[in-house]
């Protein structure tokens, strides 16, 4: 119930903040725009839809993610009201269970606001059901899921701006992990091609929860792919939320 | 004798300070403080003196270097924390909240579920009935401090902690949330407080403890603390004609043949009073002088700046 109180309450704050309704107001807008957009592309006016639509949401999902934790975080320090919650017989470790489980609920509502809403509007613009977006919005939640317990592992220890450009600096080598790996792997040998595999596999690889370039030709993700994708991001960012408790265990709160 | 609720011993804390965190600051030098069952403490001090952080420590939100704070004989635990209420200083509270939402989700951090007329009642304990939905953010700097009483006894504590919760409010205010706290000590709970204001603890403390510069200086009842040390002696008499030679005064004055003479001890004030009577005057009023809070605390902040 105290994490369940937290949660709530995250989730009602960040729901409320200005940023969140400029976040979530400026994707639906740059979702209707992707139409005009089309039309000035030499393309199929479907698939620029689809692009963008998606491109969208995952740039949104990506800021939410990571502006929303760091901003949240970082308030309930500044603003001390911290103090009402860690005066309570509440632990540091159940703070930032409550902490991730709000801002967890907060993606998903949004993703499934900004998922229907885009799914409508292709369906309209384009007159078919494109219902294989869904599984890739699932596959951004978890995307967002590593990038919140980022958010909230450099929140612990470090600045806000710090924390943005780090979490951020994670998605960015996250997203191109894959290719360092194929890239120096068959340059390097010895001891650097065991740095360059550990560094593969320490950082999260982004590039399997994301099918955005594909769906349009194959209307789906494979479902073995799907289950490989969840399990690795959720792993993931229940280890990089571990990490962060341990971090805010011993920080001190001035 | 009564219960010791809260006994901290010997509390050290020092924080990272310089542009590079490579220095160490010692906030607290040694903190002893002893609260017994039912009684309002207050914890005086000037800013900067280590009350916060004295308070944080017993709150487990900061952690101490060393020293011990005991909650009824044994080292304070999470669980513990269940029978203790605790206001910070300059509460901020989620302004987008209203003050029932924002009870609620106090009562929900202790796994207490409040129904509507129970937390309707706690806002009419603090005057704020008529605020029930307006949200936070709306609400003066006293209803805050009401609302933060409010939320510190949402889990029917036994003991109280209140950090500078008379700071900053008009003498109105002051009055009411004076009241409110001797409400909360007639219903049983123990207090501590912390001040800088030093009128609201001598009118409603028990008992007082010091701190200057992290270290506590004095502890006890206001009687215990002020009630010795007599500053001067104002000696009223007539029936002679001139002030007795070899007296050392501070002032005199005479008005229709009495004088008022101010001495600056019993023991001057003694030999006065025994040349008047020699000299066949009378004794009109004998006044010890005493301290008040104030002077005893501005005394003691100046020995320690000149010691330091």
């Amino acid at each position: 119930m105290k994490i369940i109180a937290i949660a709530k309450n995250t989730y009602r704050e960040a729901v409320r903040s200005k940023l969140f309704l400029l976040l979530t107001v400026f994707s639906i807008a740059f979702i209707l725009f992707s139409k005009i957009v089309s039309l000035l592309v030499i393309s199929s006016s479907e698939k620029i839809i689809l692009d963008l639509g998606l491109a969208i949401i995952e740039i949104f999902t990506i800021l939410l993610s990571i502006l929303i934790s760091v901003n949240l975080f970082y308030k309930e320090r500044d603003k001390r009201t911290i103090f009402n919650i860690l005066s309570k017989p509440i632990s540091r470790e159940q703070f930032i269970l409550g902490k991730f489980l709000g801002l967890s609920l907060t993606l998903f509502v949004s993703l499934v606001i900004l998922g229907v809403i885009f799914f409508l509007y292709a369906l309209i613009v384009t007159g078919n059901l494109h219902p294989y977006i869904f599984p890739q919005l699932l596959l951004f939640f978890v995307e967002g899921e590593i990038l919140v317990s980022f958010s909230l592992l450099f929140t612990s220890v470090s600045t806000p701006i710090l924390s943005s450009i780090f979490s951020l600096g994670i998605f960015v080598v996250g997203n191109f992990s894959s290719n360092f790996l194929l890239y120096y792997e068959a340059k390097v040998k010895g001891v650097v091609k065991l740095l360059v595999n550990i560094v593969y596999y320490v950082l999260p690889n982004f590039s399997i929860l994301n099918y955005k370039n594909q769906l349009v030709y194959t209307k789906g993700i494979a479902l073995s792919n799907f289950l490989n994708a969840t399990v690795y991001g959720i792993d993931y960012a229940l280890l990089i939320l571990v990490l962060s408790m341990i971090a805010f265990k011993n920080r001190e709160i001035l | 004798m009564k219960e010791k609720i809260l006994e901290i011993i010997n509390l050290r804390k020092s924080y990272p300070s310089g542009t590079l965190l490579l220095k160490n600051t010692e906030v607290l030098k040694g903190i002893n403080i002893n609260v017994y069952k039912g009684e309002i403490y207050s914890l005086l001090g000037h800013n900067g003196a280590g009350k916060t952080t004295t308070f944080k420590i017993i709150t487990g939100i900061s952690k101490q270097d060393s020293g011990m704070v005991l909650f009824k004989g044994k080292a304070l635990s999470l669980k513990d924390k269940s029978r203790i209420g605790f206001l910070p200083e300059r509460p901020y509270f989620y302004e987008y909240l209203t003050g029932k939402e924002f009870l609620e989700f106090s009562a929900n951090l202790f796994n207490i579920k409040k129904s509507k007329a129970q937390i309707e009642a706690l806002l009419s304990l603090v005057d704020l009935k008529d605020a029930v939905d307006i949200q936070l953010k709306r609400y003066s700097k006293g209803m805050l401090q009401r609302i933060g009483i409010a939320h510190s006894i949402i889990n029917d504590p036994e003991f109280i902690i209140l950090d500078e919760p008379l700071s900053g409010l008009d003498p109105i205010g002051r009055k009411k949330l004076r009241d409110l706290i001797l409400s909360l000590k007639e219903e049983g709970r123990t207090i501590i407080y912390s001040s800088h204001i030093l009128q609201d603890a001598e009118m409603i403390s028990d008992r007082i403890g010091i701190i200057v510069k992290g270290r506590t200086i004095m502890e006890g009842s206001l009687e215990e603390l002020v009630s010795g040390e007599i500053k001067e002696v104002d000696v009223g008499f007539y029936g002679v004609n001139k002030i007795p030679e070899g007296i050392e005064y501070i002032k005199a004055e005479k008005k229709s043949n009495v004088f008022y003479i101010t001495v600056r001890d019993t023991i001057e004030a003694n030999k006065l009073i025994s040349k008047i009577i020699e000299a066949g005057g009378y004794i009109k009023f004998v006044n010890p002088v005493r301290k008040t809070l104030e002077e005893l605390f501005w005394e003691i902040k100046d020995e320690n700046n000149s010691n330091s």
